[in-house]
């Protein structure tokens, strides 16, 4: 049956073939930029994790792969899921 | 004394371009024309000599596999055969040698007359050699920039006493390496897919289009995962006499909301004071001739022609003798090419007149010529000749743009006046300009396709109090950077030296053709991301751009005899032989990798979007097994969660529009009917309000 390793998992946003992690390389990253954005988003303006992701989910500029990772965050909305410095 | 009957065989790319040949070398400019099984060819007199212009149908001859399987890989050995031996449809090629073979055994010399250029060069050497019996060294060559006559005839007059050999090798060893990298690489994708998922399904890449597929997929990538990040602007306008004008913050962008709401409060209908007026005068130089991809990304700018359809056009004005060579880089334009001359023919033209008497008050004729030179060609540039016949629209807007550059580049340079008033307000400064032109010079010219807005202030004051009517802060968002457009991405390709002004356009369609890009913004489809994102992963080489320009570069080398052909070949397969074996031994995984993408990538061209009804599942354009008919289904009706299925037109081609109906919401489908010329967009949403206003519209108008 194909390679599939030992560790081998599914993204959870687009199925893609992992090594072990839950994202897929693009969504990992995006993932990251996703949280390094807040950063900057709450430099710019008082805002709270939730609305960040509200606002980013309905803006035209975003990237689609951020969008699929937000929809997800929003799905999952568990502790888990949110920065630290919530 | 020559034989009877014996004549000088002439070689010309194409069909048009023998017969502007052949009328140019016949003393009384009508030669007689035969066709035999369909191949023109014509016999002109000239001083009792026979010369007989035959035409080539661009290539005849090919590279092929000499022996062995055809779905086998790594494969280092091929030959140069004619067309018809290698390639599926190609028959008429070899009554076309035949005809050539025949017209060779009377001739007593030879000339290669096809497009100065490393294809021409191959072209008319390849004819030589196998359809004229070894001819190639006993050849001349005949080098030339325009079809006119005089040129013509200059050129028969001049013949270089040999074929241009460097060009000719450099134009072979090109072909041969971009075939080895291309049959290799693409069976090595096609096989792996194939093996694995037992399907087939044509997967390519090459030495120059996987780089290429990389520069739009990294682009893709950027785009995909950016998230934007706000900003402000202050957007105020001040009133000068009863006039509003808009005026520009110190600071482009502003990055915190409470900084914006800061400078809103301290400037909002308050007034201002004039600190500074300050004048600048510049001259603005003309453009320059244009090369090939000048003459592409600007008619790109101004019609929205694709850079494949801009060269395919000035090809044809070429072919009319409307136009020079139009495949070169050079911005360059020598004066044997008697601008004067060219300049009385066109005024001919009512419309140019006018645009050329402006250079009446120019003494010397001096273009302002670019940078880039091209050994074999000038700049492109118009001949003189007018049609004979209505050009078609889009050869009218390529004729008339080369026409007006070349008028433009002789022109004066204009003279600008921009004004800058300095603003203060509680602290803040703010920016007024005006702009206007002083003299006009070559912008009269390229007139319209250039514009120069004027911005004229009314007479103000250092000191003068003013009015700041209306200060508001604008909330803004960083965007992604832009996808590349056919234009841009060549643009980039010659930046990066990668391809020749003979191969970018082709190889952009081929991305196209192959499924990995789509639409005129050249979105990635998913097949594009996965080939390349394997090809990185298992081959990195490949969609390397150093490895692409540095063979490049080897190869330019050739041209000018400083680097051999054995050696980039023999180069080319060190390097391509451990990629493959890498590849070869990796195949399962490598295939269903590609299998995954290949059947990601046809659900991507059938899904039309989000159900609406069930909200988490996929609406899909299907085909009933039982009646054959199409429709739109949800991807959730297989778990038995959705129902929701919506008829479609028959008989017609349907593609997801990735765009949402404006009214309702819900995306639409583009729908083009077999035999009809236009598609349209269709929102299949049965209770869409505009169908409803549609049907309403209808009732009534029978009633």
């Amino acid at each position: 049956m194909g390679s599939i390793g030992k560790n081998a998992r599914k993204c959870l946003v687009c199925g893609r073939k992992t090594e072990g992690d839950e994202f897929c390389e693009a969504h990992k990253k995006t993932q990251q930029n996703v949280i390094q954005g807040y950063e900057q988003w709450t430099r710019a303006l008082k805002i709270s994790w939730e609305k960040y992701l509200d606002a980013v989910a309905k803006n035209p500029n975003t990237g689609l792969w951020v969008r699929e990772i937000v929809d997800y965050l929003q799905k999952r909305r568990s502790a888990y899921d949110q920065p630290k410095y919530r | 004394m020559e034989e009877k009957d014996s004549h000088t065989l002439i070689i010309a790319e194409k069909p048009d371009a023998a017969l502007r040949i052949a009328q140019a070398l016949d003393d009384n400019g009508k030669p007689k024309k035969t066709v035999k099984k369909k191949v023109p060819y014509f016999e002109a007199k000239r001083a009792n000599a026979k010369i007989v212009v035959v035409p080539a149908l661009g290539h005849l001859y090919t590279i092929t596999q000499e022996s062995g399987e055809r779905d086998h890989y790594p494969v280092f050995n091929f030959k140069w055969a004619p067309r018809h031996m290698a390639e599926r449809g190609a028959k008429q090629i070899e009554v076309w040698i035949n005809t050539i073979s025949e017209l060779d055994k009377n001739a007593n010399g030879f000339v290669n007359a096809c497009d100065y250029d490393i294809e021409g060069s191959l072209i008319g050497y390849m004819i030589l050699k196998y359809a004229c019996d070894n001819r190639e060294n006993d050849a001349k060559r005949m080098k030339y920039s325009t079809l006119t006559k005089k040129e013509l005839q200059r050129a028969y007059q001049d013949l270089m006493p040999h074929l241009d050999f460097p060009l000719v090798t450099a134009g072979r060893t090109r072909h041969e390496v971009d075939w080895l990298y291309g049959i290799n690489l693409s069976r090595a994708l096609t096989l792996a897919a194939k093996n694995w998922s037992k399907k087939y399904v044509i997967l390519s890449t090459g030495r120059v289009q996987g780089p290429t597929l990389r520069f739009l997929v990294d682009r893709e990538k950027e785009i995909r995962s950016y998230v934007p990040i706000p900003f402000w602007t202050i957007k105020a306008s001040i009133e000068l006499n009863g006039t509003s004008y808009e005026v520009q913050f110190e600071k482009e962008r502003i990055e915190t909301e409470a900084e914006a709401d800061k400078i809103v409060e301290a400037c909002n209908g308050k007034m201002g004071e004039v600190k500074d007026i300050e004048f600048k005068e510049f001259r603005q130089m003309p453009p320059v001739p244009f090369d090939i991809s000048g003459l592409q990304s600007e008619s790109y700018r101004l019609f929205g022609f694709i850079p494949s359809r801009t060269l395919g056009i000035a090809e044809r004005l070429y072919l009319a003798t409307l136009i020079s060579y139009p495949r070169t880089s050079s911005q360059k334009l020598p004066p044997v090419i008697n601008y004067h001359e060219i300049f009385a023919s066109l005024s001919q033209d009512k419309t140019y007149k006018l645009l050329i008497s402006e250079l009446a008050t120019k003494g010397e004729l001096k273009p302002n010529e670019g940078e880039k030179e091209d050994p074999a060609h000038p700049a492109i540039y118009p001949t003189g000749a007018l049609p004979e016949k209505p050009l078609e629209a889009g050869e009218q807007k390529i004729f008339d743009l080369v026409v007006r550059r070349f008028v433009a580049v002789f022109g004066e340079p204009a003279l600008k006046q921009t004004v800058k008033i300095t603003l203060n307000i509680n602290g803040y400064t703010f920016y007024l300009h005006g702009r206007r032109v002083l003299k006009e010079g070559w912008l009269k010219c390229y007139a319209p396709y250039v514009k120069s807005d004027e911005v004229v202030l009314p007479s103000i004051e250092k000191g003068q109090k003013i009015l700041f009517k209306e200060v508001a802060r604008e909330d803004r968002f960083t965007s992604p950077p832009p996808r590349y457009n056919p234009s841009s991405l060549l643009k980039l390709m010659e930046d990066q030296a990668i391809g020749t002004k003979a191969t970018r356009a082709e190889i952009i369609d081929t991305l196209y053709n192959r499924n990995y890009v789509q639409d005129e913004r050249m979105l990635v489809t998913d097949l594009g991301f996965y080939v390349t994102d394997i090809l990185e992963k298992y081959c990195g080489k490949i969609v390397s751009v150093d490895l692409t320009r540095e063979l490049e570069e080897r190869m330019e080398k050739i041209e000018v005899g400083k680097e051999e052909r054995e050696n980039v070949l023999d180069d080319a397969i060190s390097r391509l032989k451990p990629i493959l074996e890498e590849f070869k031994s990796r195949e399962k995984e490598i295939g269903e990798e590609l299998s995954e993408a290949i059947r990601r990538a046809r659900m991507q061209e059938i899904t039309v979007g989000s159900c609406p009804i069930c909200r988490t599942g996929k609406l899909l354009i299907l085909r009933s097994r039982k009646t054959r008919k199409q429709f739109i289904g949800c991807s959730n009706y297989f778990n038995k969660i959705c129902k929701t299925g919506f008829p479609l037109p028959q008989k017609a081609l349907v593609k997801p529009l990735r765009k949402s109906c404006p009214r309702c919401q819900w995306p639409m489908v583009l729908v083009k009917i077999y035999g009809r010329r236009r598609p349209w967009n269709l929102c299949f949403n049965p209770d869409c309000p505009a169908r409803q206003e549609k049907e309403k519209r209808k009732e009534r108008w029978e009633a």
